[in-house]
C-alpha cells in the first residue's frame, strides 16, 4: 500500500524563482484499491509520481511504499513497484525477450523465472508473433504491451502509472486499462495520474484531486458527488478548482 | 553496489551498442578501412614522387661567354655528367627558360684573378622553388665540385706540386638513420594524428549514446525505476565505454601494425629491414588507452549532462577540435618531449607516440604521462558519477529560450549565454584593438583598454539591459573591518600566488623576452611611482573588478554560487590572454569573487584586487627595502618556506573574516530585476 505524508518539492525556473511543483501533499492508497490522481497539465502529478518512484528526492515530507521509506530505502522501494509511463521507453535495437530478461535481472528475479514469466506474459497478452524482433520494427500498441509486461516482470505489489493511456489510441488504451482492472483483481495497490476524467470515472475508485500541487479533494467518486451535488466529474472538478482559487484569493486580499 | 548488477547492466550496453550501426562504423570499421587505405595512398605518392625525382633528366643551357680551354673542358664533362642534359641551340634559350622547359642556365664567365691566373665564374640561374629546378642546380654544383678538383690538381701538376697537398679534409656521408627510422620519422608525424582523432570518436559515439541517447529514447526514466542502484548503472556504462574505447584503441593500432607490415613487403622498401616492432604498439597501447577512457568520460559527463543527442555532440565538437589541434602537435618540427609537456593531455601522449616510433623513448616522460593522465581519468570518472547522481542534470527541462531575451521577450544581460557571448565579442576587441594599442605604447595603451574595453562596455551593457547599476554590480559598503582584513590577506596570499606562479615557471619556463615585458610594464624607471601604481594597480582594480566581480558574477550566478566564482574567475583570466599566468591569475579571480560573496560588496574584491597588484609592484621596485628580504629571497624566487607563514596567516585571517561575514546564501539566491 501506498502512505504520502506531506511530500513537497519545489523547482528553480530558469530565473531562479523557486516554485512548488508538489506542496504539503498527502493521501494513502490500499490494497486492491484504484487511485487516481487527476489534474491538469503542469499540476505537480509527474513530479509526484516521479517522488514515488525515488527518481526524484522530496524536498520534505515522506512516503511509504509497502512500509519502505522513499526517503531511506528507495532501493527497496523501486523494488516493490512498477513504473510506467509516456517517458518509459524501450530500447529500440534489442528485442522484447532481451529487454525482458535485462529487467528481470535489475530486479535480481532468478533467470527460470524470468523465463516463466515471459512466457506467462506473451500468452496473456498475445506477444509470441514478436517476442524476437527488434522493438524498433513494432508498432505503438506491440510496444505498450512490451511496456506492460516490463513494469511487473518482477511481481510488484504496487503499480504506479503515470498518463498511461496519453497519446494513444483508442484500442492501445483499452488493453492499459483492461490491464490496470486486472493488477487489481490480482490484489495489487494502483496509483495512476491523469488528466482525463473519463477514465477516472471509469475505473478509478478514489480520486486525489491535483492543483497547482497541492491537494484540492480527496475520496471516492460518491463523496465528491455528494460533496458538490454535481454528477459530472468534469463539474466537480471544476468546482473544486474555483473555490481553491478563491480561497487563494481571500488569504491573499487579507495579506494585503 | 553488486558487481554481478554492474555486469548486467554492462552485458545489455555492449549488446546495445554493437546493434549501433554508428558505433560498429566508427570504433570498429572506420580504423579496420582508415590504414590500409591511408597506406596505400602515402606509398604510391611517395614511391612516385621519388622515382620521378631520380629518373629524371634536368636540361640545362650553357652560356659560354669563355670559350677557351678550361670552357670547353667544362662543357665536355658536363655533356658526359648522367643526368644532365645540354640544351644545343641557342635561340630562345630564356624563353624556354621561363617556360621551365629548361631547368637552369649557366653562364660561363673569365676573370682575371692575377697576372697568372685567371678564374672561371659559373652563374646558376635558377628557380628554389620550381623542385625540377632545384634538381638542376644541385646535380650541377655537385658536377662542379668534381670538375674543380680535377682542374686544380692540373694546375698544381704545371707548377710541380702535388696533387696530395690539398687534400687536407675528406668528407664521408654516413648517414646512421635506418630505413625504420626514415620512415617512422614520416609515419610518426602522421600516425599520432589519426590514432587519437580516430579512438577519441570511437569511445566518444558511445559515450553519447549511453545516457545522452537514453535520454532521447526516453529510456532512462524506465532504467532509473528499476531496482538497479544509479552507481551500478554508471558503473555498467563506464565499463562499456571503456570496453569501447579498448577495442576502438586495439584495433586501430592492428589495423596500423598490419597495413603497415603488408605494405613494406609489396614496396621495394623490403629491401631493408623495417617493421614496427610489436612491442612498440603495446607502449603505444599503454598510454593511449587512459587517454581515450579520460575523453570517454569527459564526453560521457557531458552525455549526462545534455538533454539529447544533438545538444551533447554540439557539445563534444569543441574538444574534438581542441583534440585535433594538440595531437597534431607531434607534426611540428619544434616540438620535443618535455616534462612540462606531459603533464598536458593529448599532447604528451601525441608526442610519446613519435618518440616510442623513432625508438627514443625516455622512461620518465612515460610514466609522467601514464600517471597525469591517470589522475585526470579518475577526477573525470568522479564527476561523471557525481554528476549521473544529479537528479537537476538528469530531467533538465528547463526549455531553451533566446539567447539575449527572458521569458517576457525583454533584453536580459544577466542571461548566462549572453554574458558568454559578451565575453568571447570583449576577447575579440582585446586581439584586435588592446594588443596593437599596447605595443604602440603600453601606459596610454594599457588605459585606453581599461577604460574602453573594460569599464565601459560593462556599464553600458548593464544600462542597456535597465538594471540598477548599483545593484547589479554590487555597488554597496560594508563592514569597515573588513576593508582591513582584506589588506591583511593581501600580503599572504600575494606569497602564495607567487609560489604557484614559481611553480609553474620550474615546469613550464617563462621565455626571457616574456619576463623582459612584464617588468617593464611594472618598473617605475621614467614614469614615478604613482603613475604606475594607477596604470597597474588601481585602473585594473576597478575596471576589471566591475566586468568580472561586479557583473559577470551576477550573470553566472547559479544554485551553486561557486560555479559562478569559478566560470567568472576563469574568464578572467582567459581576458589575460596570457597562458603562463593563466592558473595564477584564475586563482587570484576565485579569491576575489569569495570575497564579493562573502561581503556582498564589489569594494572588497577591488580593494584586494588594488592591494595584490600593488603588492607586486612594491617587491619588484623597492623589495630589497622590505625587511628580511634578502633571507626571503633566494635566486630571485621567494625561498620555499614563505610558503608555510603565509598559508598559516591566510588560514586565521580567513577564519576571523568568515566570521565576520556570516551567510553567503543569500547572494546566491538574490536575483537582480528590471529597475
Amino acid at each position: 500500500m501506498i502512505q504520502v505524508e506531506k511530500l513537497t518539492k519545489t523547482f528553480k525556473n530558469k530565473k531562479g524563482e523557486a516554485f512548488k511543483a508538489v506542496d504539503n501533499f498527502s493521501f494513502t492508497a490500499k490494497k486492491g484499491e484504484i487511485v487516481s490522481l487527476l489534474g491538469v497539465n503542469g499540476a505537480g502529478k509527474t513530479t509526484m509520481l516521479r517522488m514515488l518512484s525515488t527518481i526524484l528526492k522530496p524536498d520534505s515530507g515522506d512516503a511509504y511504499l509497502n512500509g519502505y521509506s522513499i526517503r531511506r530505502e528507495p532501493g527497496k522501494v523501486r523494488s516493490v513497484i512498477g513504473f510506467l509511463s509516456g517517458d518509459t521507453g524501450l530500447y529500440g535495437r534489442l528485442t522484447p525477450r532481451e529487454i525482458l530478461t535485462y529487467f528481470g535481472r535489475l530486479y535480481d528475479v532468478p533467470d527460470p523465472v524470468i523465463k516463466e514469466r515471459i512466457a506467462e506474459m506473451a500468452e496473456l497478452l498475445d506477444m509470441n508473433e514478436f517476442l524476437d524482433r527488434k522493438v524498433d520494427v513494432l508498432s505503438t500498441g506491440m510496444k505498450q504491451k512490451v511496456s506492460i509486461s516490463r513494469s511487473i516482470i518482477h511481481d510488484p505489489p504496487i503499480m504506479i502509472f503515470d498518463e498511461p493511456t496519453s497519446g494513444l489510441d483508442i484500442l492501445t488504451a483499452r488493453t492499459i486499462v483492461s490491464f490496470i482492472n486486472k493488477c487489481k483483481e490480482d490484489g495489487k495497490c494502483i496509483l495512476f495520474s491523469t488528466h482525463v476524467m473519463r477514465e477516472t470515472e471509469r475505473i478509478a475508485d478514489k480520486v486525489e484531486m491535483i492543483h497547482k500541487g497541492a491537494a484540492v479533494a480527496s475520496g471516492s467518486l460518491e463523496e465528491l458527488r455528494l460533496d458538490t451535488g454535481f454528477t459530472d466529474l468534469d463539474d466537480i472538478f471544476v468546482h473544486y478548482v474555483n473555490k481553491e482559487n478563491i480561497l487563494n484569493e481571500e488569504i491573499r486580499e487579507n495579506e494585503f | 553496489m553488486s558487481f554481478s548488477k554492474v555486469l548486467v547492466v554492462f552485458r545489455k550496453e555492449m549488446l546495445d551498442l554493437l546493434r549501433d550501426k554508428r558505433t560498429i562504423f566508427s570504433s570498429i570499421v572506420l580504423p579496420i578501412i582508415l590504414y590500409p587505405i591511408l597506406m596505400i595512398g602515402f606509398n604510391s605518392l611517395m614511391s612516385r614522387q621519388t622515382i620521378k625525382l631520380e629518373e629524371q633528366e634536368v636540361i640545362v643551357y650553357v652560356l659560354d661567354n669563355v670559350e677557351n680551354e678550361n670552357s670547353y673542358f667544362f662543357l665536355e664533362n658536363l655533356r658526359e655528367t648522367k643526368g644532365i642534359q645540354i640544351y644545343q641551340q641557342t635561340e630562345a634559350y630564356q624563353m624556354l627558360f621561363d617556360e621551365k622547359i629548361l631547368q637552369a642556365i649557366i653562364t660561363l664567365d673569365e676573370e682575371p684573378l692575377d697576372n697568372e691566373y685567371e678564374q672561371l665564374k659559373v652563374t646558376i640561374t635558377y628557380s628554389a622553388v620550381d623542385e625540377k629546378s632545384e634538381l638542376a642546380y644541385n646535380q650541377t654544383t655537385k658536377f662542379i665540385r668534381g670538375l674543380r678538383e680535377q682542374l686544380v690538381g692540373k694546375r698544381l701538376q704545371a707548377i710541380n706540386i702535388s696533387e696530395n697537398v690539398l687534400k687536407v679534409i675528406e668528407v664521408v656521408d654516413d648517414d646512421i638513420a635506418t630505413g625504420e627510422q626514415t620512415l617512422g620519422l614520416i609515419l610518426s608525424k602522421i600516425l599520432p594524428y589519426f590514432l587519437i582523432i580516430i579512438s577519441i570518436s570511437g569511445a566518444a559515439t558511445a559515450a553519447v549514446d549511453l545516457v545522452a541517447g537514453e535520454k532521447e529514447r526516453k529510456t532512462l526514466e524506465t532504467i532509473l525505476v528499476s531496482a538497479a542502484k544509479r552507481n551500478e548503472l554508471v558503473f555498467g556504462k563506464f565499463l562499456s565505454v571503456i570496453t569501447i574505447s579498448i577495442v576502438t584503441v586495439v584495433l586501430n593500432l592492428l589495423s596500423i601494425f598490419f597495413s603497415f607490415r603488408h605494405i613494406m613487403s609489396q614496396a621495394a622498401l623490403d629491401t631493408v629491414p623495417i617493421s614496427i616492432p610489436i612491442g612498440n604498439i603495446l607502449l603505444i597501447m599503454s598510454i593511449m588507452l587512459p587517454m581515450i577512457i579520460l575523453f570517454g568520460s569527459v564526453i560521457f559527463s557531458l552525455s549526462t549532462y545534455s538533454r539529447n543527442m544533438k545538444e551533447c555532440y554540439s557539445y563534444t565538437q569543441p574538444i574534438m577540435i581542441v583534440a585535433m589541434l594538440l595531437s597534431l602537435i607531434a607534426a611540428l618540427p619544434a616540438f620535443e618531449t618535455t616534462f612540462g609537456l606531459t603533464l598536458i593531455p593529448v599532447i604528451n601522449v601525441s608526442l610519446l607516440t613519435k618518440d616510442i616510433m623513432l625508438g627514443d623513448l625516455n622512461i620518465y616522460h612515460y610514466l609522467a604521462t601514464l600517471l597525469s593522465t591517470c589522475i585526470l581519468v579518475a577526477i573525470a570518472i568522479f564527476i561523471s558519477i557525481r554528476l549521473f547522481n544529479k537528479e537537476g542534470v538528469l530531467f533538465r527541462t528547463v526549455e531553451e529560450g533566446s539567447i539575449v531575451k527572458d521569458k517576457k521577450g525583454r533584453f536580459n544581460p544577466l542571461n548566462p549565454s549572453f554574458a558568454f557571448l559578451f565575453f568571447l565579442f570583449i576577447v575579440l576587441l582585446f586581439y584586435y584593438l588592446a594588443i596593437s594599442w599596447q605595443t604602440e605604447n603600453l601606459e596610454v595603451g594599457l588605459i585606453k583598454t581599461l577604460l574602453l574595453l573594460v569599464l565601459l562596455p560593462t556599464i553600458l551593457v548593464i544600462k542597456f539591459g535597465k538594471l540598477s547599476l548599483k545593484e547589479t554590480l554590487s555597488i554597496r559598503w560594508t563592514n569597515p573591518l573588513n576593508y582591513l582584513l582584506v589588506l591583511l590577506i593581501s600580503a599572504p596570499f600575494f606569497v602564495i600566488v607567487t609560489h604557484i606562479a614559481q611553480l609553474i615557471n620550474f615546469i613550464y619556463p617563462f621565455p626571457e623576452s616574456y619576463l623582459e615585458m612584464f617588468q617593464n610594464m611594472v618598473l617605475f624607471e621614467g614614469k614615478g611611482a604613482w603613475y604606475t601604481f594607477f596604470i597597474v594597480a588601481l585602473l585594473p582594480g576597478i575596471a576589471e573588478e566591475v566586468m568580472f566581480r561586479g557583473y559577470f558574477i551576477q550573470a553566472f550566478k547559479s544554485k551553486n554560487i561557486w560555479i559562478s566564482i569559478v566560470v567568472s574567475a576563469v574568464l578572467f583570466s582567459l581576458l589575460h590572454l596570457d597562458i603562463f599566468r593563466f592558473i595564477p591569475v584564475a586563482l587570484l579571480g576565485i579569491w576575489l569573487g569569495y570575497l564579493l560573496v562573502k561581503t556582498k560588496s564589489i569594494f572588497a574584491p577591488m580593494l584586494a584586487h588594488i592591494a595584490h597588484n600593488g603588492l607586486a609592484l612594491v617587491v619588484s621596485n623597492i623589495g630589497d627595502k622590505i625587511p628580511f628580504f634578502e633571507l626571503m629571497v633566494k635566486d630571485d624566487n621567494l625561498a620555499w618556506w614563505t610558503i608555510l607563514p603565509a598559508l598559516a596567516l591566510a588560514y586565521v585571517l580567513v577564519i576571523l573574516f568568515n566570521k565576520l561575514n556570516k551567510g553567503s546564501e543569500e547572494f546566491a539566491t538574490e536575483r537582480v530585476v528590471e529597475r
